[in-house]
C-alpha cells in the first residue's frame, strides 16, 4: 500500500478501449447514413411524380365521372312528371306550337308571326316558374353551374329551326325569355332575377280573370324579373358533351334533348317526341380549380395539346408543359408536374398536377434529418452497449478487484473476488483470494485478542450494572464472582472482606471451576499480618500482587481445597484510605495473569469496591432507619401505657370531686360547687390531652388502624354527638339543630373514629360560637358518600389562620385565646377521615360563622398512606 | 324497677370506691357486690345469691384478668348468658375491638362519668350492649 494515493486524473481502461471502438463505430453509422441520404433522394423524386400522376389521374377521372353523372341527371328529369308537363305546356305555349285553328304550315312562320295572345304568354310565364322550382334543387343537388332549357320544334313543325332558350339558372340569376309573337323567335324578350330573391308560384298565383287583362310584363315586373339582355349563346349542341372555351376557361357541356308526350298536330294523338333540350355547362374557371386544389392540396391546371391553359398557381406566365423532364419553372420557382388526358365528347382537354420541387427538397432534407437522428440514436444506443459491454467484461472485473483490494484495506480480511471466470482476469481474482485468505488467517489470530479485551470489559460493564441494581452483600458479592468466572473461566474466584476489627479478612464470596463456593466459605480468615499469604500481601500493600508460578514462589500458602493453583491474582479492593477487601482470581495454568487481565480485573475490584461500599452504607441506613422505628413504636406504647395509668387516678379524682359537688359527702355551698367544677373540667381537658397525644402519636409512627365494622348507623352517632353538644354548650345561648336526611345508608366505619370526629368538630365549634346555633346536617352525596357539615355562627376563621387548623401542635390565635384543646383534635380528625377514604375541609368568613365539611365513603376501600 | 344486683371486679380500692359512690347517685334500687380479688371471684361466683344480674369486670386486675374472667365465666352453665361488661382505662378502639370479640357485653371507659352513669346503668339493664366510649 503505497503512502500517498496518487490524485491525478486516471483514464480506465475501459476508457481507453472505448474510444477507438466507439470512434469506429460512428464512423461507419455515419456512412451508412449519407449512403442512404443520397439514394433516397432520387426515389423521393421519382416517388413525387408518381404520387402527382396519380392525383392527376383522379382529377382526369373524376370530371369524366361529372360528365356522366350530368347526363344521367339530364336524362332523369325525363322521368319527373311535373317537369315532363310543365315542358309540354311550355312547348304548347311556346313560339313554335299552335292551336290547331292557328295552324301554321311550314315555311309560314318566318313570314308572318302570329300575335300572341296575353293569356298564352302569360301561361308560358307560370310553367317556366314551374320548371325553374322544379330545377333550380336538382342543379343544387348535382353540383351544376348551369343549366339551360331550350325548345325545340317537334314533329319538325318548323324544320331546321333552332332550339329556342326558354330559361336559363345559372349560379347567380335566372333568366326567363318571353315569346311576344308567336312563330317568331326573334323578338324574344329577356327578363333576369337574383337568384335567391326568385320565389316559386303557388298554383293558384295567376288569376284567371287577370289572366285575360293582364299583359306579360305586369306579371314579370309583379315577380320582380327585370328586363335583361340575352344570355351568352350556348353553341354546338349536337354533340352529347363538349368542351367549349370562354376565353381561356374550359367549359364541360353537357347537352341532352328531352322528350315528353305531346299531342300530334295532325292526328291529335298523343305522342313521345324530343320537345325540349336541357343543356349544361360546367366551368373549369379559377373558383372549380380552387376547389379542386382544396380538394388535394395540390396546384392543378388544364391544358389541351401540353399547353396550359389554366391554372391555380397565381402567375402570370404559363408556364410550359413540353419538357420531358417533368418539371417546369412557374416563375423563379421549379415545379414538378403530371399530366393525363380526358376524354370530352370528340375532344380531349388535359389535368395537369403540380408540385414545387423545394416541396419535395424539404421532404429530402426533413428525411435527412430523420437519418441523421436515428443514426444519432444508433451511434447513442451503440456506444451505449458497448461502453457496458467493456464494463461488463473488463471494467466491472477491474473494480470489483479494486473494492476487494479497498475492503482488504479498510479491514474486511472475509472479502473475496470469486470471479467464475476462465481468462487473465479470472486468474488474477484467484491469485487476490488465496492472497486474502492468508490476510484473514493472519488476522484471525489478532482479533482473537481483541475478543479477549472484549470480554475483560465487558466483565467489568456488568458489574457496574449490578452496582446499581443490588444493595445487598449477600446477592451483590456471589454475583460478582459468577460473572467473573462466566469471561475468565478461572479455577476460582473468591472475594475477602474485613471484619469489625478490620485486621482479618473473611472469605465472603466464592466460585470453583465446578460453579460451587469453597467449603471454607465463613469459616476461611487470613489475619492481615499473615506473612506467606498474596492476599494478606495484597490488602497491606494495598497493591495487586501477581504470582504467575506458584511454584516458583517459595512462600505461597496453597489451600487444600485448591491444590491445582498455578497462578493466582490478588486486587486489594480500596475506596481512598478505605480497604473494602481483596479480590482474588486463580488459575490452573501457569503465567495466566498478563498486563491486560490485570487491568481488566483491576477495573472489576475497583467497581466490587464501589459497591461494597454502597451496599454498606445501604445497610446502615437500612438499620438507622429500623432503630428510628423501633423508637418511635416505643414511644407510642409509652404514651399507650401513660394514658393507662393516667386514667385510673383521674377515675377517682373526676368522680370523687363530682361526689362532693353533688353533696353526697356533706353541704358545699355555691362556691364550692363551681371550683370543683373546674376541677372536673380541667380533668377533662387533661384527660382529652392524653388521649390527642396517643393517638398523634400514633398517627407519626403508622400505627393508627381503624376497626371498621359494616353496618354503621350515623344516625346513633349523630345522636350522641347532639347530646354531647348540649353538654358543652353549659350557659351559651347556642341552638344546636341535627338535620338528617332520611334515606342515609349505613357506613362501612369506624364508628368510635367517626364519633370521635364529629365531636372535635362540634365542640370546636362550641368553643368558638357565643351565640347563635350549630347547625349538623348529614345527607346523601351521590351514591357513594355521605357528607356531613357543621355549621357554627361562630367567629369564622381569619384566611391567615386557616392552614393551622389542620396543623398539629398549631392553635388558631383565636383557638389560643379561647383556651383549652391541644391543637391536635383538627389534625387528628382529618387523618382519620382520609383514613376512612374521605375528605375533610372547611369553608369561614369572619363575623359570619365557619362550615366544617366531612365526606365519608359508603363503602370502605383500604387506603394507604 | 325491681331490684338489680351488679357484681363488681376491682383489685383498685379507689376504684371501688368510685364505684360505689356512683351506685350510690342512682335513683333506682341496686345491689351492689364488689370482689377486690379475681381468683377469689372465680372461686365463689357460684354460690353467690342472689345472682349477679350484670358483671362488670375490671380488666387489668390479677391474678386472672378481665379476659380469663369472662372466659370463665362463659364456660359456666348459669352464666354463659349473663350480661358481663368489661371496665377498663385502656379503650383506645383496638382494645375495644378486642373486648368485643372476646365477648363481652359492652364497656365502661374509665373514667367513669358521673352525669352519664345513671343512664348507662338504666341502659345496659334493659339489654343494650353499648360500645361507644366517650372521652
Amino acid at each position: 500500500m503505497s503512502g500517498q494515493p496518487k490524485r491525478q486524473k486516471r483514464i480506465g481502461i475501459g476508457t481507453k478501449i472505448l474510444i477507438p471502438v466507439g470512434a469506429t463505430f460512428i464512423l461507419l453509422t455515419m456512412a451508412l447514413a449519407i449512403l442512404i441520404g443520397v439514394t433516397s433522394s432520387d426515389n423521393l423524386t421519382d416517388l413525387k411524380l408518381e404520387e402527382l400522376e396519380r392525383v392527376s389521374n383522379i382529377l382526369a377521372r373524376d370530371l369524366s365521372d361529372q360528365l356522366d353523372r350530368t347526363a344521367q341527371f339530364v336524362e332523369s328529369l325525363e322521368q319527373n312528371d311535373r317537369i315532363s308537363r310543365e315542358i309540354a305546356r311550355l312547348s304548347r305555349f311556346g313560339p313554335y306550337y299552335a292551336d290547331p285553328n292557328d295552324y301554321i304550315t311550314p315555311g309560314m312562320i318566318a313570314d308572318t308571326p302570329q300575335q300572341m295572345d296575353q293569356s298564352n304568354q302569360i301561361f308560358a310565364l307560370q310553367a317556366a316558374l314551374m320548371l325553374v322550382g322544379q330545377l333550380r334543387g336538382s342543379i343544387q343537388s348535382n353540383q351544376i353551374d348551369s343549366l339551360q332549357l331550350y325548345l325545340l320544334a317537334p314533329f319538325d313543325m318548323v324544320p331546321e329551326a333552332d332550339p329556342v332558350l326558354v330559361l336559363a339558372l345559372d349560379t347567380d340569376a335566372i333568366t326567363s325569355v318571353q315569346f311576344p309573337t308567336k312563330g317568331t323567335t326573334t323578338t324574344a324578350r329577356y327578363y333576369r332575377i337574383d337568384r335567391d330573391r326568385f320565389r316559386m308560384p303557388t298554383v293558384d298565383y295567376f288569376d284567371i280573370s287577370s289572366v285575360y287583362s293582364g299583359r306579360a310584363e305586369v306579371y314579370y315586373d309583379r315577380l320582380n324579373f327585370v328586363p335583361a339582355e340575352r344570355p351568352r349563346q350556348i353553341a354546338a349542341m349536337q354533340e352529347r358533351h363538349s368542351l367549349l372555351f370562354d376565353g381561356n376557361v374550359p367549359v364541360l357541356q353537357t347537352a341532352i334533348p328531352i322528350e315528353v308526350e305531346l299531342a300530334h298536330p295532325d292526328s291529335w294523338e298523343a305522342t313521345q317526341v324530343q320537345a325540349a333540350l336541357v343543356v349544361v355547362q360546367q366551368r373549369l374557371d379559377a373558383v372549380a380549380l380552387a376547389d379542386f386544389r382544396d380538394q388535394f392540396g395540390l396546384d392543378l391546371g388544364f391544358a389541351q395539346d401540353q399547353q396550359l391553359l389554366i391554372t391555380s398557381m397565381q402567375t402570370d406566365a404559363l408556364p410550359a408543359l413540353d419538357n420531358s423532364e417533368s418539371s417546369t419553372l412557374v416563375g423563379d420557382e421549379a415545379y414538378y408536374f403530371a399530366i393525363e388526358p380526358f376524354a370530352v365528347g370528340s375532344q380531349s382537354l388535359q389535368t395537369v398536377v403540380f408540385s414545387p420541387r423545394a416541396d419535395v427538397a424539404s421532404v429530402i432534407a426533413q428525411l435527412q434529418q430523420q437519418i441523421i437522428l436515428i443514426a444519432t440514436l444508433i451511434i447513442g444506443i451503440g456506444s451505449v452497449i458497448v461502453f457496458f459491454s467493456i464494463k461488463a467484461f473488463i471494467s466491472r472485473p477491474l473494480k470489483t478487484l479494486t473494492s476487494g483490494a479497498q475492503s482488504l484495506e479498510s479491514g474486511d480480511f472475509s472479502t473475496r473476488v470469486r470471479m467464475q471466470r476462465q481468462d487473465e482476469l479470472g486468474h488474477l481474482s484467484n491469485a487476490f483470494d488465496t492472497m486474502a485468505q492468508q490476510l484473514e488467517t493472519l488476522i484471525g489470530s489478532l482479533e482473537i485478542q481483541v475478543d479477549s479485551r472484549t470480554r475483560d470489559l465487558r466483565a467489568a460493564l456488568d458489574v457496574i450494572r449490578e452496582i446499581t441494581t443490588v444493595l445487598e452483600l449477600d446477592v451483590l458479592l456471589p454475583e460478582v464472582v459468577k460473572l467473573t468466572a462466566r469471561d475468565y473461566q478461572p479455577y476460582a474466584v473468591a472475594i475477602l472482606l474485613p471484619d469489625e476489627t478490620g485486621k482479618v479478612l473473611q472469605l465472603s464470596a466464592s466460585i470453583t471451576e465446578s460453579g460451587e463456593p469453597l467449603r471454607d466459605e465463613g469459616a476461611l480468615q487470613i489475619p492481615l499480618t499473615l506473612q506467606n499469604s498474596i492476599i494478606a500481601e495484597a490488602a497491606r500493600s494495598r497493591r495487586p500482587v501477581v504470582v504467575n508460578d506458584v511454584m516458583a514462589y517459595a512462600q505461597y500458602l496453597l489451600i487444600d481445597e485448591l491444590k491445582e493453583t498455578r497462578s493466582e491474582l490478588a486486587i486489594p479492593m480500596v475506596l481512598g484510605p478505605r480497604l473494602l477487601g481483596v479480590f482474588d482470581v486463580q488459575s490452573r495454568y501457569p503465567n495466566n495473569f498478563g498486563e491486560d487481565e490485570l487491568n481488566a480485573l483491576q477495573i472489576l475490584a475497583k467497581q466490587t469496591a464501589i459497591a461494597v461500599r454502597n451496599a454498606q452504607l445501604f445497610d446502615e441506613l437500612r438499620h438507622a432507619r429500623v432503630q428510628a422505628e423501633r423508637a418511635n413504636q416505643a414511644k407510642t406504647a409509652f404514651l399507650a401505657s401513660v394514658s393507662h395509668e393516667l386514667r385510673t387516678p383521674l377515675n377517682l379524682i373526676i368522680n370523687f370531686t363530682e361526689f362532693v359537688r353533688h353533696g353526697m359527702k356533706g353541704e358545699v355551698n355555691a362556691a364550692q360547687k363551681e371550683t370543683l367544677a373546674e376541677v372536673i373540667d380541667s380533668s377533662e381537658h387533661l384527660l382529652r390531652l392524653i388521649n390527642d397525644v396517643l393517638d398523634m402519636s400514633k398517627i407519626e409512627s403508622d400505627s393508627l388502624t381503624l376497626y371498621i365494622e359494616d353496618e354503621v348507623d350515623l344516625n346513633s352517632v349523630l345522636n350522641v354527638v347532639e347530646t354531647s353538644a348540649g353538654g358543652l354548650i353549659k350557659h351559651k345561648s347556642i341552638d344546636v339543630i341535627l338535620d338528617v336526611a332520611s334515606d342515609l345508608p349505613l357506613l362501612q366505619a369506624d364508628s368510635q373514629r367517626v364519633l370521635q370526629v364529629l365531636l372535635n368538630v362540634v365542640s370546636n365549634a362550641v368553643k368558638f360560637t357565643e351565640e347563635g346555633s350549630i347547625h349538623i346536617r348529614a345527607g346523601c352525596e351521590g351514591q357513594m358518600h355521605v357528607l356531613i357539615t357543621i355549621e357554627d355562627t361562630g367567629d369564622g376563621i381569619d384566611p391567615s389562620q386557616a392552614d393551622a387548623v389542620f396543623a398539629p401542635f398549631k392553635q388558631t390565635e383565636s383557638g389560643q385565646r379561647t383556651g383549652g384543646g391541644t391543637g391536635l383534635g383538627m389534625p387528628i380528625s382529618k387523618v382519620l377521615v382520609e383514613k376512612h377514604g374521605g375528605k375533610m375541609w372547611f369553608e369561614s368568613k369572619i363575623g359570619v360563622g365557619t362550615t366544617f365539611y366531612i365526606l365519608l365513603p359508603v363503602l370502605h376501600a383500604v387506603v394507604t398512606t | 324497677m325491681v331490684n338489680k344486683n351488679i357484681l363488681y371486679v376491682e383489685d383498685d380500692a379507689g376504684s371501688r370506691k368510685v364505684m360505689q359512690g356512683l351506685v350510690q347517685s342512682l335513683d333506682f334500687p341496686v345491689q351492689l357486690t364488689v370482689f377486690d380479688d379475681s381468683a377469689d371471684f372465680i372461686a365463689r361466683v357460684e354460690r353467690l345469691s342472689p345472682e349477679p344480674d350484670v358483671f362488670l369486670l375490671d380488666i387489668h386486675v390479677s391474678p386472672l384478668d378481665g379476659f380469663a374472667m369472662l372466659a370463665c365465666l362463659r364456660q359456666h352453665y348459669r352464666f354463659h348468658d349473663k350480661f358481663i361488661i368489661a371496665l377498663t382505662a385502656s379503650v383506645m378502639n383496638d382494645e375495644v375491638q378486642q373486648l368485643k370479640a372476646s365477648g363481652f357485653d359492652g364497656v365502661l371507659a374509665k373514667p367513669l362519668r358521673f352525669q352519664d352513669f345513671p343512664d348507662r346503668m338504666r341502659r345496659i339493664f334493659a339489654g343494650e350492649r353499648i360500645w361507644k366510649v366517650i372521652f
